[in-house]
């Protein structure tokens, strides 16, 4: 882990200790919504990887992908802790693993 | 009584709406394969062009009105049709909330195939908490469950929005159960509040009501298939749910054949496929609305009155406020979606507008000019 990413660790915890809040954090949301997401845009919206991680860019963008195209797959992580996937199942289109 | 009053309003509303309904109409055209094609060539179409597809802000930063595609069908026939920024015509498009559109129409043809009626409690066809079953499949389709509910998206704390933390976060496993569990903060059908959960949780409502035979079918069954969308696919939650406020994706092309079906009054190529009535009543400001109560939600979400998950031309006397689309036929309808997705029929023209896009900055597009420009358009149309 890097120090850059110690700041955004901190303000993601504080996030997440909001009292009125649901029960997620930044990056939790930010690595689900970029597997869902970009497994989406590659295989249902058929797009480019470049364009795709262009259409699934959130603030924090902190998540990163890793895209299987044989089994179509998606794989994202964020900050080295936070990891989530999505899958391609035909006409359903994508779904969270 | 206030759920009687809502009951009858809701029984007379479908009953005037199937009065007023005629049978399918005959000598219009039908997409059959694909759409017949008369392209514009007037002296409005460099006006369209330009007003649609010129980039207003910096691309690479998301600024900017970023449309992707444009379907026009005037008179069953596509008059203009144009697509930018990576997008062609074979591209699926995610339409957002304009799924909330699908989703009603595919509800009408459960109540039309009798599995459900829109005064059924929830608990008649899911596993609700017996606190819920005031809430009726109309409270629904109306967004005024009473359950609460937080629409906010990028430009809300992450953490707060009810939206965010079903499509991604603690409620994304089993969505509708998500729903259910955030509480009565009123009394149903007495209260809109526009809510992606309130059509999740519907979605949930009309698996039950249909059964285990139809639960994974009915989209191909009741709409997709019978009107051509052979692009269209619709993603689950993670527990097998449709996610009827947002995920339904298609072509523009395919969008237009649904736009289609709601300009013929649920008819398709002679046969009623969504029932007799369900349109007029769907497109009617709905009964919660009318209610006068919820005004805050309506000036705080957008300025086009709520139909039952369609969106309305119609003024609002009680607060001065004329049609959101004063350009367009005060019978003009719209699905609207996030990031500038937009389905309108304007019957009156006999026109449907497709645009898929990526306006990600609020309020760059302005829908008035577009639908502006499309009837114009359309007027240039030799008969």
């Amino acid at each position: 882990m890097t120090r850059r990413a110690v700041p955004v660790l901190l303000a993601l915890a504080l996030a997440a200790c909001n009292a009125e809040a649901y029960d997620n954090n930044d990056a939790e949301l930010a690595v689900r919504q970029k597997a869902k997401e970009m497994c989406s845009c590659l295989f249902v919206m058929e797009l480019t990887e470049q364009e795709c991680a262009a259409w699934t860019r959130v603030s924090p963008n902190v998540a990163r992908a890793t895209i299987d195209r044989q089994n179509k797959r998606v794989h994202a992580v964020a900050l080295g802790f936070w990891a989530a996937d999505a899958r391609f199942d035909g006409r359903h289109g994508c779904v969270h693993d | 009584m206030q759920r009687l009053i809502l009951s009858c309003c809701t029984v007379a509303s479908l009953l005037a709406a199937r009065e007023a309904a005629a049978a399918c109409p005959a000598g219009v055209t039908w997409p059959a394969a694909d759409w017949p094609e008369a392209l514009a060539s007037g002296p409005t179409v460099a006006a369209t062009d330009e007003f649609l597809f010129t980039l207003t802000g910096r691309d690479e930063d998301r600024e900017g009105l970023r449309t992707d595609g444009v379907v026009i069908v005037h008179r069953g026939r596509i008059i203009y049709e144009r697509y930018a920024r990576g997008y062609a015509r074979h591209n699926r498009h995610l339409s957002w909330s304009v799924s909330k559109s699908f989703l009603n129409a595919m509800v009408g043809v459960g109540v039309g195939r009798g599995a459900l009626t829109v005064d059924d409690s929830i608990c008649d066809h899911y596993d609700a908490d017996t606190e819920l079953c005031d809430i009726t499949v109309g409270d629904l389709l109306d967004w005024a469950s009473g359950l609460y509910w937080n629409e906010g998206y990028e430009d809300d704390p992450y953490y707060l929005s009810s939206v965010i933390a079903m499509l991604y976060g603690v409620g994304s496993g089993d969505m509708a159960a998500f729903v259910t569990a955030q509480g009565l903060v009123d009394a149903p059908g007495t209260i809109y509040r526009y809510s992606s959960g309130d059509s999740v949780l519907l979605s949930a409502v009309l698996a039950g009501a249909l059964g285990p035979g139809l639960a994974d079918d009915y989209p191909w069954e009741f709409i997709f298939d019978p009107i051509g969308m052979t692009s269209a696919m619709f993603e689950r939650d993670q527990a097998g749910t449709y996610v009827g406020s947002s995920y339904v994706y298609a072509t523009p092309r395919d969008l237009a054949r649904f736009g289609y079906l709601f300009l013929r009054d649920g008819c398709w190529d002679g046969e009623q496929l969504v029932p007799e009535g369900w349109v007029a009543a769907s497109t009617q400001p709905n009964p919660s609305f009318q209610m006068g109560k919820s005004y805050e939600h309506f000036l705080r979400d957008g300025d086009a009155v709520p139909g039952r998950h369609w969106w309305l031309n119609l003024p609002v006397p009680d607060l001065a406020h004329e049609r959101r689309w004063p350009a367009a036929p005060p019978d003009t309808f719209a699905g609207l979606g996030h990031w500038g997705q937009t389905i309108f029929v304007v019957p009156s023209a006999d026109l449907v507008l497709v645009r898929t896009a990526d306006d990600r900055e609020s309020g760059v597009f302005d829908q008035n000019r577009y639908l502006e420009l499309a009837l114009a358009l359309a007027a240039e149309d030799s008969p």
